[in-house]
């Protein structure tokens, strides 16, 4: 309850600048479009399952069916599943995966940042090296290799994917931390004795929410790409399960004589990651004047 | 500042060594390479004997100390499915990916800096629309797909330009096309040109530099680029290693170039160790010393920058 109460006020202050900004904003379309298109991918990996088609039901008679054939709006793939059910439930995993993945890499960095920035010293030195040989770790290679060892599921790549964004996230938690550490209300409030938790989650918090939330949007849109990428390597969430990344593949031998395969799925990967993007930058414009991108 | 280097060596020593340990044992893990290569048939003695032959019978920590003793001295090992030197081919396979890499640099950053210097100065202007819409589009198309799509199109349909191979200039257009326009490099480099020029634009010495009579592209070039820089050499540092990890590598996968990257691809799936050591190796090594190169810039862009 004191914890709620000590941070509404910074974030009803976030919101009003929001809002205010908003107002000013010259284009109102440009925070709603990405809002809508956000929206529509979420309700429809919801109403999956409602269109006439399975998404994983094969068909052998009427495969490779181009757009508008026989009430395929999208047309089939190589084994007649229709494209457009194996979209819309695509997007449940594509959703899954960035929720989740945000999610860990979240907890792991605000903890690991803001301890790394608050103790200071070898704990700091010892995080930051993590966070080091993390990014310096080439991706695309481990996931390839733990899918080897364990073989792909999509818990492995929410943890893969998880486990490679989490310095980003403790990086600038260490960063802004660095900055609040020795403010005078902190200070002040040590000298009345307060605990180095209630340091943190009533002074450090509030501070290091925007930043969160800016994070969380650009780090979403990442972990779109990156299960996409996984996904179409073999690497990521395993057949038939429609991943837009694996159909992206599936279409690849065929893409000049049915391009419908791989470009709808495509498509659908941009449109969310681009959502997700605008999503990110408006927050970014709103929250953080410093780093404000449009104008 | 000898002794940060010192000390910024030897911590980036620590992760090389953490990433040595660390890739050793995971690719161990993926199972033994001696069933990929031998017949379904085989007995469990041969199995045993080529194991030996691999001198994967040893226990892991022995394996590592042979591999580091061996990396001192510039040797990798032999590649167990190419029955080559991994130095050779990656003597080969190199050349080809930085070539790649570096041409996709060179176009993102020749592109990238006037377009974030114009929507810098030009601020809320269409010009500064559409450079924020290139950097948008840029960081949100997959890679892979409009690597698909590009070859469906020119490689394919058109027969305009060759889909694979590295040998004539044309098969350069569609892979650089890829990695400069997905991704974040060409993205990157117009945003942070851009924000860091904005920040730059507004400091008391432009208003000094222009009251004292200095033309607008000297105020540019002289006083506020090298400021600006700074975030955007940090970003580019760190996205070349990323690159040859990541994005090139699936993009050199998907046209068939003969990089590092479909020759690593391959080497995990066949179980082949010492490649996929050797490569991972030289990312890491790559990462670390970047970022201190990117340190040691800091302090030519910014002399106020003081190391501790």
């Amino acid at each position: 309850m004191t914890q709620a109460a000590a941070v509404r006020p910074v974030q009803a202050r976030a919101y009003n600048r929001l809002h205010a900004r908003s107002r000013r904003f010259k284009f109102k379309l440009v925070p709603a479009l990405p809002l809508v298109g956000l929206a529509i991918i979420a309700v429809s990996s919801f109403v999956a399952g409602l269109d006439p088609y399975s998404p994983t039901a094969v068909d052998l008679a009427g495969r490779l069916r181009p757009p508008l054939v026989d009430g395929h709006l999208l047309g089939t793939d190589a084994l007649g599943r229709d494209i457009l059910s194996r979209i819309l439930y695509g997007s449940r995993i594509s959703l899954v995966v960035a929720t989740c993945t945000v999610a860990i890499s979240a907890v792991a960095g605000i903890s690991l940042g803001v301890a790394a920035a608050q103790y200071g010293g070898r704990a700091d030195a010892f995080i930051m090296r993590i966070t080091e040989l993390v990014l310096g770790f080439p991706l695309t290679i481990v996931a390839i290799l733990i899918a080897a060892v364990y073989g792909p599921s999509l818990p492995g790549v929410i943890l893969i994917i998880g486990l490679f964004q989490w310095p980003q996230f403790a990086r600038i938690m260490r960063a802004q931390t660095l900055t609040l550490k020795n403010r005078q209300f902190v200070l002040a409030s040590r000298a009345l004795g307060a605990s180095t938790w209630r340091i943190v989650h009533s002074h450090y918090m509030p501070h290091l929410v925007n930043s969160v939330y800016i994070l969380a949007a650009a780090l979403a849109a990442g972990a779109v790409l990156a299960e996409a990428g996984l996904s179409f390597f073999g690497a990521g969430v395993p057949p038939p399960a429609p991943s837009w990344g694996g159909m992206v593949s599936d279409g690849r031998q065929f893409v000049t004589s049915a391009w419908w395969i791989s470009v709808f799925p495509g498509a659908a990967i941009f449109v969310l990651v681009l959502c997700l993007n605008i999503m990110g930058d408006y927050l970014r414009d709103a929250f953080d004047p410093r780093l404000r991108v449009s104008s | 500042m000898q002794g940060y280097l010192a000390k910024r060596l030897l911590q980036g020593l620590i992760v090389l060594v953490g990433a040595s340990i660390l890739v050793f044992v995971l690719v161990r893990a993926t199972g033994n390479p001696a069933l990929l290569l031998l017949p379904p048939d085989a007995t469990p003695a041969d199995i045993a004997a080529l194991t030996a032959q691999l001198g994967l019978d040893k226990p892991i920590p022995e394996q590592y100390a042979i591999f580091v003793v061996g990396a001192l001295q510039g040797d990798f090992g032999t590649s167990i499915q190419l029955h080559r030197p991994v130095v050779e081919l990656l003597g080969e396979r190199f050349p080809n990916s930085m070539r790649l890499g570096g041409i996709a640099l060179l176009f993102a950053v020749s592109i990238g800096i006037p377009l974030g210097t114009i929507a810098a100065v030009n601020r809320g202007s269409a010009l500064d629309a559409l450079a924020r819409g290139i950097a948008m589009l840029g960081q949100s198309i997959p890679g892979f797909w409009l690597a698909i799509v590009l070859g469906a199109i020119f490689a394919g349909q058109l027969k305009l330009l060759p889909a694979a191979r590295a040998d004539t200039w044309q098969s350069y257009i569609l892979p650089v096309t890829t990695i400069v326009f997905t991704g974040f490099l060409l993205s990157g480099t117009i945003r942070f040109m851009r924000s860091g020029l904005l920040e730059v634009l507004s400091e008391d010495y432009m208003r000094t530099a222009r009251a004292k009579g200095l033309g607008e592209v000297a105020v540019l070039t002289r006083h506020a680029f090298k400021n600006a820089a700074i975030p955007l050499v940090t970003f580019l540092g760190f996205y070349i290693t990323l690159l040859i990890g990541g994005a090139s590598l699936i993009v050199e996968t998907v046209f068939a170039w003969p990089g590092v990257g479909p020759l690593l691809a391959n080497a995990v799936l066949a179980r082949d160790f010492p490649i996929v050591q050797a490569v991972t190796l030289i990312y890491v090594t790559g990462f670390v010393v970047i970022s201190i190169l990117v340190d040691i810039l800091y302090a030519f862009l910014d002399p106020t920058i003081r190391f501790t």
